[in-house]
């Protein structure tokens, strides 16, 4: 372990962006519903309706988890905030883990740094340790905004501690899958699927109320249950243990490998390209596939879901709030449809950031010194950016419109769902020719086209709580063509949309034609 | 297509590029004859990149003109192009891809692959295609790009340092090439830092300092200017040479029973200096002409 702390340092300087943006952005998450929570159900009397509506429901078990201590302030927010807190928080995790650990053994640092007074398992030691220190922070954070919203301090102290705990065990699945895998793609794949296993078999465990939550570091989140009178102790000893042995398995992997190598021998790969993969377009479906197949997935699961599990949150709308009774799954539906639509906007940003950074490594030079005329190459990666989010769009709104039909058992709900979703069609357009409108200006100009997804959510999640409005709402181009089904399509603003996008992409296309490469 | 012989491979006239205030090229001229190896060479940051991405199309020039086979490059790049292949000095290929689909993607996209030399040469440069490139030394990645290029069937080879982090051996295979490249008359231009190479390889050479060429010609007319090295050992003393205005360097180290001699000479005295030490009643003589590196430092700090 020689030399753990100069890596620990190192990670520190050079990582802590990301070792301080994890923590913040948990927290400010953490933060809206906390907050949301106080304002909505400020008397026993409105808790206790809250309970009730819960009475008897088990499918939205399956995406929050087991709700205990209902009728208390906090054992609703860990309620409600269970729904982004077993999937942030795992994946945030993970990415902390690998990020610090086989990353850096991918860029060759470690080459040079354990050819020094350095230990073999020091880096993945100092790895961990600033993971731990970044979930402490969020722990900490989490703490002090709970306390300051008037949440009971043992409770706050409690549920960010668990929250944390929580975290550091996927960390530890992302420090073994990283010493598993030889490279980080192959390590984040891993992990990513040890994850969805396990909230998968959670989701099933809770949505038939079964017993067994000793069984998945999912289900102990819940039973922690930090807001209930007396202190549970065995979820707390299981994730301990957890953190424990997968760090120490990570170690000892770390112990006996060759640095740069893993336990997994990649595959070889085919010898030739085929013939359709050589073209522009081919290529470029090609790259962008694994990412692409990975978001279909992944949304693909949250769109059914959304739909199947619709009138049972609208149910406990209803009940907890009767005033929106008639329009509560409406509502429910057009908000689904808007997250299905911010869903296929961010896969075209991030097809469109995966794509600059083509040029910028200098692979997109190489490719133009070939005989690929760059207008043509420009049109080719225009279309394939576009067709995943549109893909995306379809698949999500067809899978939310089957939930709803299964969920509602009802046929012509299958319609409504994909309408409602199709209906922002114009806007994903828009968002991705806008983002790549200015990578056709300059690649390093790509994180500029997060804007519009990044207010899209913070409208759709935001809006009501900080009172945000209608014209500040309206920057963002989900809010231009109505809620369908709560309220019209609007045709015409559709419309110019669309023509907007087209203008832009033709636009790109001459600008991207006429500029230097800024790699070659 | 075959383009015409008329016309030279490369012709660069003017070429002025400006990035900023720096100003990379200031009205260089490169020819570059069809069926000519020719050396780019000049010190990191004289313009040697810039000259190659501008003969590619990838740069918007102050002013100049470039013309690959008679193809405006700016242009005409799509036809340019598909008479050449390109190695860069710091391949990147896509991670996830394997040697083998990246070659056959660029020699796909230049046009005119060539199957049976895409065999050979990967068994002759010893490449695994079937690996990732995310595992790929920086040589493997340098050898995948030059098995995609040397594999077409393109009349210019445009090389910027290709053969950064390859082995002696596979330094010797991409000589190899280069020379069969030759002898089938493809044009090669070929951008080095290693001098022996160009030597090996190049016809004429062109040196470029600050974004203009310094000198050009072949390896003969550079040395015609440049000092000749002499070595000696006499049994007398040899005199006279300190009178001679084109001799320098001159160290003797006088022994009871030898004399040792070296000097360098300009050419126009390297006749009368070599007889002078002949009439001293040589033991071991030796006559060098000067190396590239030599040259090439010579050259450079003529006009620095």
């Amino acid at each position: 372990m020689s030399g753990y702390w100069s890596c620990v340092r190192l990670l520190a300087r050079t990582g802590w962006t990301s070792l301080l943006a994890g923590p913040l952005v948990l927290v400010a998450l953490l933060a809206v519903p906390a907050g949301q929570m106080v304002d909505r159900y400020p008397t026993p009397a409105s808790r206790a309706v809250y309970a009730a509506a819960y009475e008897g429901v088990n499918g939205i078990a399956s995406f929050q988890g087991r709700g205990y201590e209902l009728t208390r302030l906090g054992g609703m927010l860990a309620n409600e905030m269970g729904f982004l807190s077993l999937v942030l928080f795992p994946v945030a995790g993970v990415l902390l883990a690998i990020r610090h650990t086989r990353e850096i053994e991918d860029t060759g640092q470690l080459d040079i740094l354990t050819a020094g007074r350095i230990g073999r398992v020091s880096p993945l030691a100092a790895g961990a340790t600033v993971v731990a220190l970044s979930a402490l922070l969020t722990a900490a954070l989490s703490t002090v905004m709970l306390l300051a919203l008037g949440y009971p301090a043992r409770g706050s102290l409690l549920y960010a501690f668990a929250l944390a705990l929580f975290l550091l065990t996927f960390s530890g699945i992302g420090l073994v899958t990283g010493q598993l895998a030889q490279t980080a793609p192959q390590a984040y794949g891993l992990a990513f699927a040890v994850f969805l296993v396990i909230y998968l078999l959670r989701a099933v465990l809770d949505v038939r109320h079964r017993g067994g939550t000793w069984s998945n570091p999912e289900s102990w989140l819940a039973e922690v249950r930090p807001f209930s009178d007396q202190l549970i102790v065995w979820p707390w000893i299981a994730y301990l243990v957890s953190i424990v042995v997968l760090t120490a398995i990570a170690m000892r992997i770390a112990g006996h490998r060759d640095l740069g190598a893993g336990v997994l021998v990649p595959r070889p790969g085919p010898n030739r390209a085929p013939v359709w993969a050589s073209s522009p377009a081919g290529l470029l479906f090609r790259l962008t596939r694994g990412t692409a197949l990975a978001w279909l997935i992944g949304s693909g699961v949250f769109a059914f879901a959304f739909g199947l599990l619709g009138n049972d949150m609208a149910d406990v709308v209803r009940g907890a709030r009767p005033e929106e009774a008639t329009t509560a799954l409406d509502t429910l539906v057009a908000l689904f449809a808007q997250i299905n639509a911010l869903f296929a906007g961010a896969l075209g940003v991030q097809s469109v950031t995966a794509w600059s950074r083509e040029e910028r490594s200098g692979r997109l030079g190489l490719m133009l010194s070939t005989a690929v005329d760059r207008r043509w190459f420009w049109i080719c990666a225009a279309a394939v950016t576009l067709c995943w989010p549109l893909l995306t769009l379809a698949w999500t709104g067809l899978l939310t419109g089957v939930g709803l039909r299964f969920g509602l058992r009802d046929v012509s709900a299958l319609g409504e769902g994909l309408t409602a979703t199709l209906a922002y069609t114009p806007a994903v357009l828009f968002v991705t020719a806008f983002a790549l409108l200015l990578v056709s200006i300059t690649p390093a100009a790509a994180p500029i086209g997060w804007i519009l997804v990044v207010w899209g959510l913070v409208v759709v999640f935001l809006g009501n709580p900080l009172g945000l409005s209608q014209g500040l709402r309206n920057i963002s181009p989900f809010e231009w063509s109505g809620q369908p089904p709560l309220e019209a399509w609007a045709q015409l603003p559709a419309l110019a949309t669309a023509v907007a996008a087209v203008v832009g992409l033709l636009l790109s296309t001459a600008v991207f034609g006429r500029r230097e490469l800024t790699n070659g | 297509m075959t383009p015409s012989k008329a016309v030279p491979a490369i012709e660069a006239v003017g070429l002025t590029k400006n990035f900023g205030r720096t100003r990379a090229l200031d009205g260089l001229d490169l020819i570059v004859e069809q069926g000519e190896v020719h050396g780019f060479l000049g010190p990191n940051g004289a313009g040697k990149s810039t000259t190659i991405r501008a003969l590619l199309g990838q740069l918007r020039l102050n002013s100049g003109t470039a013309h690959l086979f008679g193809l405006d490059c700016r242009r005409e790049t799509v036809a340019a192009h598909r008479c050449l292949a390109y190695v860069p000095g710091d391949v990147a290929l896509w991670p996830g891809l394997t040697g083998g689909e990246c070659i056959d993607i660029l020699a796909r996209s230049q046009g005119r692959p060539n199957e049976k030399r895409r065999v050979a040469l990967i068994e002759r440069f010893n490449l695994d295609p079937t690996k990732r490139t995310r595992t790929y030394s920086k040589g493997n990645r340098q050898k995948v790009a030059l098995c995609a290029a040397l594999s077409t069937d393109a009349d210019l080879l445009l090389l910027d340092e290709p053969t950064s982090g390859l082995d002696p051996l596979m330094e010797r295979v991409f000589q190899d090439c280069i020379i069969e490249a030759k002898e089938n008359g493809r044009t090669v231009l070929l951008s080095s830092h290693i001098l022996a190479e160009v030597e090996a390889l190049c016809d004429r050479v062109s040196i470029v300092r600050l974004g203009q060429v310094v000198t050009r010609g072949s390896l003969a007319e550079l040395r015609v200017h440049t000092l000749t090295n002499v070595a000696a050992v006499t049994r007398k003393p040899v005199p006279g040479l300190n009178r001679l205005l084109g001799v320098s360097d001159l160290t003797v180290d006088e022994g009871p029973e030898a004399t040792r001699t070296s000097f360098k000479t300009a050419p126009e005295t390297l006749g009368e200096s070599v007889a002078l030490v002949a009439s001293c009643d040589p033991t071991e003589l030796t006559v060098e002409p000067p190396s590239l590196d030599q040259l090439f430092i010579a050259r450079y700090e003529a006009t620095a």
